[in-house]
C-alpha cells in the first residue's frame, strides 16, 4: 500500500497536457510581397525630356514603393491586434 | 489517439478496470489474512493493485483528455476566428494597395502625355549637360 502512496504523485502525471493547437503565420497580399525595382536610369545625351520622364517615373516608383511600406506597416499593426486576441 | 481513448467502449473498460482493482485489492487484503485461503488472497493483491494503479492513471488521463479536448475545441474556434479575420484584412489591404498604385500609375500615364505635349519646346529651350545626367544617375545608383 506504502508503494501505492508513492506512486500516486506519478499517478497524477496523466493529468497534464498541453494544446497543441497552433495559429498558422498570416500570409501577406501578394501585390504586398514584390521587390521596389532600383531607380530608372537618364540614358547617356539625352535630352531634357528624356531626363523629366525618367525623374517623374522615378518619382512615381518612391510613391508605390511608400504605399507598400505603409501596407506593411499597417498590416503588422493588424495582424498582431488579431493575433494578441486570440491568446 | 485522443479520441479512441475517449471512445465510450475504452471509458467503461477504465472504469470496470479501476472498480475491479479496489475490490481485488481490498478483498485481496482481507483474504490474505485468512489462514487457509491467505495465499489466492495473495494472488488477488498482486494482481488487483497494479491494475489499480494502472486505472487510476488511466481515470486520470481520460478525465484531462476531456476537458483537454473542450479546451482545444474553444482554441481552435478561436484560432479559426483570426484565422479568417487576417484573411479579411489581407483581402482588404492588398485591394487598397492595388488601388492607390493604379491611381499612380494613371497620373503617371497623364505626366508622361504632358512631358510628350511640351517636350519639342522645352528641348528647345534648354539642352542638358553630360554632367548632369551624370549626376542624376550617381544619385539614382545604390553605393
Amino acid at each position: 500500500m506504502k508503494y501505492t502512496i508513492i506512486l500516486l504523485p506519478l499517478l497524477l502525471t496523466g493529468c497534464f497536457k498541453s494544446i497543441p493547437v497552433k495559429m498558422s503565420f498570416p500570409d501577406a497580399p501578394t501585390e504586398m510581397k514584390v521587390v521596389c525595382p532600383d531607380l530608372q536610369q537618364v540614358k547617356e545625351n539625352a535630352e531634357l525630356s528624356d531626363v523629366l520622364e525618367v525623374v517623374t517615373k522615378n518619382y512615381a516608383q518612391y510613391h508605390e514603393c511608400k504605399n507598400k511600406v505603409d501596407a506593411w506597416i499597417e498590416w503588422h499593426k493588424q495582424q498582431k491586434q488579431i493575433s494578441d486576441s486570440v491568446k | 489517439m485522443m479520441l479512441w481513448l475517449l471512445s465510450t467502449w475504452i471509458s467503461y473498460i477504465v472504469h470496470a478496470a479501476l472498480i475491479a482493482g479496489v475490490i481485488g485489492t481490498f478483498f485481496g487484503s482481507i483474504v490474505a489474512r485468512i489462514p487457509v485461503i491467505n495465499s489466492y488472497g495473495a494472488i488477488v493483491k498482486t494482481v488487483a493493485l497494479p491494475l489499480l494503479i494502472v486505472a487510476i492513471f488511466a481515470e486520470g488521463y481520460l478525465f484531462a483528455s476531456k476537458s483537454w479536448i473542450e479546451e482545444a475545441k474553444k482554441f481552435e474556434d478561436k484560432v479559426k476566428v483570426a484565422e479568417q479575420k487576417a484573411k479579411d484584412a489581407n483581402d482588404k489591404l492588398g485591394n487598397a494597395l492595388t488601388d492607390k498604385n493604379n491611381s499612380i500609375k494613371q497620373q503617371q500615364i497623364v505626366i508622361q502625355e504632358r512631358i510628350k505635349e511640351v517636350q519639342v519646346k522645352i528641348n528647345a529651350e534648354c539642352k542638358v549637360s553630360p554632367d548632369v545626367v551624370k549626376l542624376l544617375n550617381d544619385a539614382a545608383k545604390v553605393k
